[in-house]
């Protein structure tokens, strides 16, 4: 449909630059160049007539003036007229060919003729109809922007941005639910658990508090429990931490989604590497436990294609450093701390967390 | 569903292809005398507009719709953002004011075509040709290296939102003006080297490229003045002009098309002249061209972030070599070959005319090394260095005061060979008046320095001379007033154009001196109902009020303005923190009176619940603006003049018998 469009522009142009070709008047109808000299030099002796009139110049000048100018006029009219061709211009037919010739590959390489255009207030009205989630989430947003008490609109948002990754806005939104709703454990450990996820999988204090907070209303929620030893953990805690995985351990069942997760962080705790990546493991958690290796380790590798496909992306990098450590890959994880520092050089604060990071993992 | 942005992106590649067509086509028709391609090249001028105006309209379609499947769009705007910013916003950014730019380019060329009959056609083909190479150029670099319409799939649901520094009427219009005034030296550069390739620069030729370059210096004019007006409210600084090298980039080709339009009369009424004002035309666009390099490529901002990404940079550097470089290279084969013109004395108009172009070139070539100077020296040794007003203020200015000494005097020198004392009798009364002002300036000047007198007589100088030139020219006094009245009907526009400029020049320097030497400053931190004199006014902040804008949140500060216990005004200063970015802007409380502005900025806070104030009288300020008006006026009755409407020679095709060769 587009391309019909296209071709009838190519063919507008191609048709208004052969037209005056095709229908060029013969060249005797085209006054000589010395006519337009001589059509201004008569202006001016005419003007100069005017001055004189006007008495705005003496009269010696004028005289002057009026001989420089006659013999220009002179000049011009002995000029021998230049002889032009007439008649259709062949060479200048087929350099209209020029138009299509340079345009249509270009375009090819950086047009986008298959994309429609997206308004913006035409996308938000039909959001619902064309599943546009991210249309969705704007609307919600908006609709809380104006009723931030509206407890549903945070629960619509919640899960949303937890897939997205968007860990600040998710857990704002857990938040606000904590907030609306009476006092439950799984929402205020879904609050905390993004915090944590925000923070890069690091437990910070406010969000240990939270943990804590659930398991004051349930000391079973194993959500909490998890955190709440994992951050004993990064505390150094590590015998409080030892005895709360051990006591979770005792309460999971077998075939508990979270049991592989919790034995590596058990195991990682005697082997002494780092805390792994939560966001890894927490992707982790939701498959079963065997080829939990391979795959991080394949989710890592994706990570690295991705960053180097897009490389501005701190979180990514951050994430790519740290994983490589944990996962023994030191060479690799050099590699990746080196790029790093290259793609942010220049942004002081970029450079100044993936330095720090570099430390706390001994890379150089 | 057709997609507008897609039609647009094509339009703007098949300008790409008509641009080669126009540059190659013509200029070989021109070559070989063939009619019908010479005016191919006609055709291909306004096909251009055509579409790059429909490029132009389908990138500001996906602006006013928010349409954030274009990269541009999603980078540069915000749906939530005002329809004017959203409209003004297509030209805010790097990519879309390239696109105006060739839009300028094109509109010209249009121009050229439409309303050139007056031309030969073999000149009219040619300028045509060099146009399209422009354009071709600057096209490839859109395309290649800054295309606006790149799409984003899945497109993101809001935009970054504009800078909004740029978010204000005066900056949403001043480009589209500054760039008439670039862009429009491009003519004039056609023009010479169009006749660079003819080997013939004569009277004909000036008085054809000379409207064009009136056009493109108006608009220089009144894009430099919009640019620091913009500047003056808006930032908040209390300065009108701050020598930034953005500021000198668009100011440099203003001096030398100032000159130009000068040298441009020698060669229309002389003959004389002629290498000169080529090589003129030359230097004038490639100043322009180099603004945009310096403005676009991000060399300014810092050169390290330059060195990051050449791309553009190195783009624009290349079009630069070329087009500078070519039409130099040109200009130094055929110029030896261009014959000499009329004589003069030194004491004449010609004279006078070239002490006014070695003084504007001169002082160009004073902001060319302070502007400069600092680039390439972090360029070479990494050392940062700021040139600023002391230097401009020590080079720029004693260069510019003897050209302003000069031209009413010029102005009353004959041609060929001048009268000095005849021109000083006939000014006798304009210097007297310009004493007095002088004297009387100096009599009240309490406390300004020395240079107040002597700035404001020769502000008073201009404009008396400029009203003595037409004085002279209708014998004021010597005749009747209605014959005096008649003959000023009788005068050419270009004559009354002339006077009205000049004198528009004083007034703006005027506007200058004034507020150089005699602006009041008062930086206090005041809590809600203290007060602070600025001058004989007193201002006092009476509180301050939470904001709520449509794409902003901020504080509002109030104060009533006192003259003696006169109540003159309530003045508003905002701090604004605009929402996508979290970026503050200032908005200033302004109270503008004939003989001055007050000026007030409300500052950060302070300890103990004050906030630090900033307020200014900016003295006859806004005679800078309205000068650089008249000046506008001036050359617009210029353009009017009868003379540039010189129509096309009409063909007596048999009468007029062709001798055999």
């Amino acid at each position: 449909m587009i391309w019909i469009v296209f071709a009838a522009m190519t063919a507008a142009v191609l048709a208004a630059l052969l037209w005056p070709v095709v229908k060029s008047k013969p060249a005797e109808s085209i006054a000589e160049r010395a006519a337009y000299d001589r059509a201004v030099f008569r202006d001016q002796l005419a003007e100069l007539d005017r001055d004189v009139e006007r008495g705005t110049i003496g009269q010696a000048e004028a005289d002057a003036a009026r001989n420089e100018i006659s013999r220009r006029l002179i000049a011009a009219s002995q000029e021998a007229p230049k002889k032009k061709v007439s008649g259709i211009a062949w060479a200048a037919i087929a350099a209209t060919l020029i138009v299509p010739a340079v345009a249509l590959p270009l375009y090819m390489k950086a047009g986008n003729p298959q994309l429609a255009d997206v308004p913006h207030a035409e996308r938000m009205a039909n959001a619902e109809k064309n599943g546009d989630m991210a249309a969705l989430v704007a609307k919600v947003e908006q609709h809380l922007e104006a009723n931030p008490d509206d407890l549903q609109g945070w629960q619509i948002l919640a899960p949303l941005y937890r897939r997205d990754q968007r860990w600040q806005d998710a857990a704002d939104a857990y938040r606000n639910i904590v907030r609306l709703s009476p006092p439950d454990a799984a929402n205020i450990s879904d609050y905390g658990e993004a915090l944590v996820m925000a923070n890069q999988g690091m437990v910070p204090a406010p969000a240990h508090a939270l943990f804590d907070e659930a398991l004051k209303l349930d000391p079973k929620f194993p959500k909490a429990r998890f955190y709440d030893a994992l951050g004993l953990k990064q505390e150094g805690k590590t015998d409080e931490a030892k005895a709360a995985f051990e006591a979770f351990l005792k309460d999971t069942p077998e075939d508990a989604p979270w049991r592989p997760m919790l034995l590596a962080e058990m195991q990682d705790m005697n082997a002494k590497p780092p805390a792994l990546d939560q966001q890894t493991m927490a992707d982790a958690a939701q498959m079963s436990g065997a080829d939990q290796q391979a795959m991080i380790r394949s989710m890592v590798d994706g990570l690295e294609q991705k960053l180097a496909a897009n490389p501005d992306n701190l979180d990514g990098w951050l994430r790519l450093i740290r994983a490589r450590v944990v996962l023994g890959d030191t060479d690799k994880a050099q590699a990746a701390y080196k790029k790093a520092l290259e793609t942010y050089s220049g942004n002081e604060d970029a450079l100044a967390q993936i330095a720090a990071l570099g430390r706390d993992m001994k890379l150089e | 569903m057709i997609s507008v942005a897609e039609v647009g992106h094509f339009a703007l590649i098949l300008a790409v292809g008509v641009a080669l067509y126009q540059f190659i086509v013509p200029l070989v028709g021109a070559q070989r005398g063939d009619v019908a391609a010479m005016r191919a090249g006609i055709s291909a001028a306004i096909l251009q507009l055509v579409l790059i105006a429909i490029a132009f309209a389908a990138l500001t379609h996906a602006y006013v719709t928010s349409d954030f499947s274009v990269l541009n769009v999603v980078e540069n705007s915000h749906s939530a953002k005002p329809l004017l910013y959203k409209i003004s916003g297509v030209w805010g950014n790097h990519e879309g004011s390239m696109v105006l730019w060739v839009l300028i380019l094109a509109l010209y060329g249009a121009a050229v075509a439409l309303f050139g009959q007056n031309l030969p056609l073999e000149l009219r083909a040619r300028v045509l040709a060099i146009q399209g190479s422009i354009g071709l150029a600057f096209l490839l670099f859109i395309v290649m290296t800054s295309n606006p319409f790149i799409r984003v799939d899945p497109p993101p649901i809001e935009g970054n939102g504009l800078n909004p520094i740029l978010q204000d009427p005066a900056l949403a219009f001043h480009p589209p003006f500054l760039y008439a005034g670039y862009v429009g030296l491009s003519i004039a550069f056609a023009f010479a080297v169009a006749a660079l390739i003819e080997g013939r620069v004569d009277a004909a030729w000036a008085r054809w490229v000379r409207p064009w370059t009136l056009v493109a210096w108006m608009f220089l004019t009144i894009g430099i003045a919009m640019g620091s007006w913009w500047a003056y409210y808006e930032l908040g600084w209390g300065g009108w002009w701050f020598w930034d090298p953005v500021e000198n980039a668009s100011f440099m080709p203003w001096l030398v098309a100032t000159a130009l339009i000068h040298s441009a009369i020698v060669v229309e009424k002389r003959n004389a002249l002629k290498i000169w004002t080529v090589l003129l035309s030359i230097l004038a666009f490639s100043l322009s061209l180099m603004g945009t390099f310096l403005v676009r490529s991000g060399v300014l901002t810092s050169v390290h972030a330059f060195a990051v990404d050449p791309e553009r940079g190195s783009f624009i550097l290349m079009i630069l070599c070329l087009f500078i470089g070519g039409s130099l290279s040109l200009f130094a084969w055929r110029a030896p070959q261009l014959k000499a013109g009329g004589l003069f004395a030194p004491v004449s108009r010609e004279g006078s005319l070239v002490v006014n172009n070695l003084l504007l070139c001169v002082s160009c070539l004073a902001v060319f090394v302070g502007t400069l100077y600092p680039l390439a020296l972090e360029t070479l040794t990494g050392e940062k260095i700021s040139v600023g007003a002391p230097y401009f203020d020590l080079t720029f200015g004693p260069i510019i005061l003897p050209l302003l000494l000069l031209v009413p005097v010029g102005a009353f020198l004959a041609w060929k060979r001048g009268d000095i004392g005849l021109a000083m009798k006939r000014l006798a009364w304009a210097l007297v008046l310009a004493l007095i002002v002088g004297a009387i300036v100096f009599a009240l000047n309490v406390r300004g320095p020395w240079l107040a007198p002597v700035g404001m007589a020769i502000a008073a100088w201009l404009v008396f001379g400029a009203i003595a030139d037409l004085a002279a020219k209708v014998a004021l006094f010597k005749v009747p007033l209605a014959t005096s009245w008649h003959r000023l009907t009788g005068l050419p526009r270009s004559a009354i154009g002339t006077a009205v400029a000049h004198a528009g020049l004083g007034v703006l320097v005027a506007g200058v001196i004034a507020i150089s030497l005699w602006r009041i400053e008062v930086i206090v931190a005041l809590k809600p109902g203290e007060s602070a004199a600025v001058g004989k006014y007193t201002v006092t902040f009476t509180g301050e009020a939470p904001l709520v804008g449509p794409n902003y949140t901020g504080k509002v500060g109030s104060f009533t303005l006192k003259e003696a216990d006169r109540e003159l005004a309530t003045l508003r200063s905002e701090k604004r923190n605009f929402k996508p970015s979290g970026m503050p802007t200032t908005e200033v409380g302004l109270y503008q009176t004939w003989h001055g502005d007050v000026y007030v900025v409300m500052g950060d806070e302070t300890t103990g619940g004050a906030r630090a104030m900033r307020m200014y009288y900016n003295p006859f300020v806004n005679f800078i603006w309205f000068g650089a008006t008249i000046m506008f006026a001036g050359g617009l009755l210029s353009l009017s003049d009868r003379r540039y409407r010189v129509g096309a020679p009409k063909r007596a095709a048999t009468a007029q018998a062709v001798p055999a060769e």
